[in-house]
């Protein structure tokens, strides 16, 4: 008689390829999933810092080019005003007017009085939206509803997270998780569809991002921004410097308005 | 309505880019553009600025590094002044096809200089394969915009058809347009062509005025015509001293050819006092330079102890030098020197030699001298035939006794030989050497 004690153990459970399939594909989904939150977090980065970068600049350099193109504006008006037949200094003040409104367009509303500080997060906000962006990813919801209500919930997170509001982002922690969700079909070949679809959406979300950032640091701002840390490190100021040459600019065009207003009387 | 114009950036963002947040944007508005376009131009100013300075206390190296790194950011004048450089070798190895390479990024900029360097180097094939059709666009390209070097280079190259059809009338307006803005070249072209009428309808006093330009910007070949206007009264009224003083001014900067003619004027007395010594020193420094008149004259000099002391040695030494570059009185000279002896050794057969050059030429002195030492026979054959030649020749010139000669020998031949030797001397044609 055979000791059925001396054979091979057998597996608790017999294990289809379906299941095993599905094992393998959450591992990759859960792979992805951290890849997908740290470039959610880069692009949130980015784009707050740019944001912040811009009003600055447009607050120290961009005004002064709003005020120069101001009296250059006049100066040519006043040129035109001078010369009534003279159809070229017209179309002079035409197209110096417009300058100076579309200029003044970008400045107005968008820039304080107070120096923008630059969008430098402290590493625990940094591990707070992770954690937010894990739990609330919409392209890890199960299902297609869960995904939009996700929505709005991964927009609040970056609009907290670039404000650097801390509180703000705790409370939607909270909130999400005393909310409810939408509990998924349950069976191995539904489980598998939905995790296959899952990773596709990820990947596709990744990509989209990683497209971003790359549009973002290709662009004029972020390159200006470059600039600007690169002259930080050799111990200058480049806005500052840039202030500088147009306040001087701004004095001579200052002086040549006054003499051509001068001239008219 | 007013909380849908409150969200309406956060829509429109999400609309774009799902769910990336309010501050997004990702267009910088065009001040942010212009500060940047402001930046790279002051950064690379300032490169070059500072490279102009080490440039011009000769620090090459330090210079050129700048330049490159202005160059680099777009900067015109540093893209040209680093194609000089590279072109030159100086601060950087010299490297002609990047000079051009950098020529052309300034070109491209409109850049007239680089342009005109450009052209240049297509013209010549420095760095670039020969191209005179590239060469004659790119100095049209700064000819246009008013480039005084580039007009001219454009007038030559319609001058002489390079890259372009010939066509001197174009020609002579490009050099207008240069010379009026002073180039001197063009200016002294623009006297040639009218001149000679090439390219524009003869005119004397259009052609000593364009000199005039040119001469008073010290152009030596210009003062020298300018001088010989004025000495034939071609253009302006016969002035013998103001003819002499100009060709006096490219004398003194080593115009050969003026040097010569102040040396006549010397010993003329033409529009200054005649003075033997200084004619003498004139033409000495001409003859220095290979110009066979002067050297010729020089030769008299010493012949006659004319402002030297007398040297019939030197003066034979002279004429062997104008006589060597077919100078035919020279030859003349020399012809009755060695048959005379007379400062060389006397050597009949050298004096034929010499005799003949000039008689190919178609001197009659020599031809008569020729003549008669064929029919004499004197160290060299006795040839009728050839002596009636050449006497014939002679006398046909009206030189004295040739014809008497001529008969002479005539009369010691038979008709067929005479009626051979007159055939031989229709057909004689005088070739320049």
């Amino acid at each position: 008689m055979m000791d059925a004690g001396a054979g091979p153990d057998l597996p608790a459970r017999v294990q289809s390829p379906e299941e095993r399939e599905l094992e393998r594909k959450r591992a990759e989904l859960a792979a992805l999933e951290a890849d997908l939150v740290e470039r959610e977090l880069e692009l949130s980065t980015l784009q707050a810092q740019l944001a912040a970068f811009e009003t600055e600049y447009l607050r120290v350099v961009g005004r002064r080019y709003a005020e120069l193109d101001e009296i250059r504006a006049r100066i040519a008006e006043a040129h035109a005003a001078q010369r009534p037949a003279d159809t070229g200094a017209r179309e002079a003040a035409t197209a110096a007017r417009e300058t100076a409104r579309a200029s003044a367009t970008e400045v107005e509303d968008r820039v304080p009085h107070e120096p923008e500080p630059p969008f430098d997060p402290p590493s625990d906000l940094k591990t707070l939206y992770r954690t937010l962006a894990r739990k609330l990813h919409p392209d890890l919801a199960a299902t297609d509803s869960e995904r939009a209500r996700r929505h709005e919930w991964m927009a609040k997170v970056n609009d907290a997270y670039q404000r650097q509001d801390a509180d703000a982002l705790r409370v939607l922690l909270t909130e999400w998780e005393s909310s409810p969700e939408s509990v998924p079909g349950k069976g191995i070949a539904s489980d598998l569809v939905r995790v296959i679809r899952q990773i596709a959406r990820v990947r596709r979300r990744i990509a989209s991002i990683d497209q971003q950032i790359e549009t973002l640091r290709a662009g004029e701002l972020h390159t200006l921004r470059e600039k600007c840390m690169e002259r930080l490190e050799a111990g200058g100021n480049l806005l500052e410097e840039m202030a500088v040459r147009l306040d001087r600019e701004i004095v001579d065009a200052r002086r040549e308005l006054a003499d051509v207003e001068a001239e008219a009387l | 309505m007013t909380d849908s114009a409150d969200r309406l950036p956060t829509a429109k963002e999400r609309s774009n880019n799902e769910h990336t947040g309010a501050v997004a944007r990702r267009n910088a508005g065009s001040l942010v553009a212009r500060g940047l376009a402001d930046i790279k131009d002051s950064d690379a100013n300032d490169f070059f600025e500072r490279g102009l300075r080490y440039w011009g206390s000769d620090k090459y190296e330090e210079a050129t590094s700048l330049f490159r790194r202005a160059a680099q950011l777009g900067h015109a004048d540093a893209q040209c002044a680093l194609g000089f450089a590279s072109a030159m070798g100086w601060g950087t190895p010299l490297d002609l096809e990047e000079a051009a390479s950098w020529y052309r990024r300034a070109a491209e900029q409109e850049h007239v200089d680089a342009q005109f360097q450009l052209g240049r180097a297509y013209a010549s094939a420095l760095g670039v394969p020969d191209d005179p059709t590239a060469a004659a666009s790119w100095y049209r390209r700064a000819a246009e915009q008013g480039h005084a070097d580039s007009q001219f280079a454009l007038g030559v190259a319609y001058y002489y058809g390079q890259g372009i059809p010939e066509d001197a009338g174009e020609a002579v307006s490009w050099f207008r347009r240069a010379g009026n803005q002073g180039h001197v070249s063009a200016q002294f072209n623009l006297g040639v062509a009218h001149d000679s009428g090439q390219g524009v309808s003869k005119d004397l006093a259009e052609a000593a005025s364009w000199y005039r330009c040119a001469a008073e910007q010290d152009h030596a070949d210009a003062q020298f015509r300018l001088g010989f206007m004025y000495d034939r009264g071609r253009g302006v009224r016969e002035d013998l001293v103001e003819a002499a003083s100009w060709y006096r001014r490219a004398a003194e900067q080593g115009h050969v050819a003026a040097q010569f003619a102040l040396g006549v004027a010397y010993n003329h007395g033409r529009g200054v006092s005649r003075d033997d010594g200084r004619a003498a020193s004139w033409y000495r420094r001409a003859a220095a330079q290979g110009e066979a008149p002067a050297q010729f004259n020089l030769g008299i000099a010493y012949r006659q102890g004319q402002g030297v002391p007398q040297d019939d040695a030197q003066a034979v030494a002279w004429w062997v030098r104008a006589g060597e570059q077919g100078h035919a009185d020279a030859q003349f000279n020399l012809g009755i020197a060695h048959y005379q002896g007379r400062g060389c050794l006397k050597d009949h057969v050298t004096a034929a030699k010499w005799f003949g050059r000039a008689a190919q030429q178609g001197c009659g002195k020599a031809q008569c001298c020729l003549g008669l030492m064929l029919y004499g026979g004197q160290d060299v054959l006795q040839d009728y035939v050839t002596a009636h030649m050449w006497l014939n020749l002679a006398a046909a010139q009206g030189v004295e006794d040739a014809s008497r000669l001529r008969n002479e020998v005539a009369s010691l031949m038979t008709s067929a030989q005479v009626a051979e030797a007159q055939r031989r001397a229709r057909e004689w044609t005088p070739a320049e050497e």
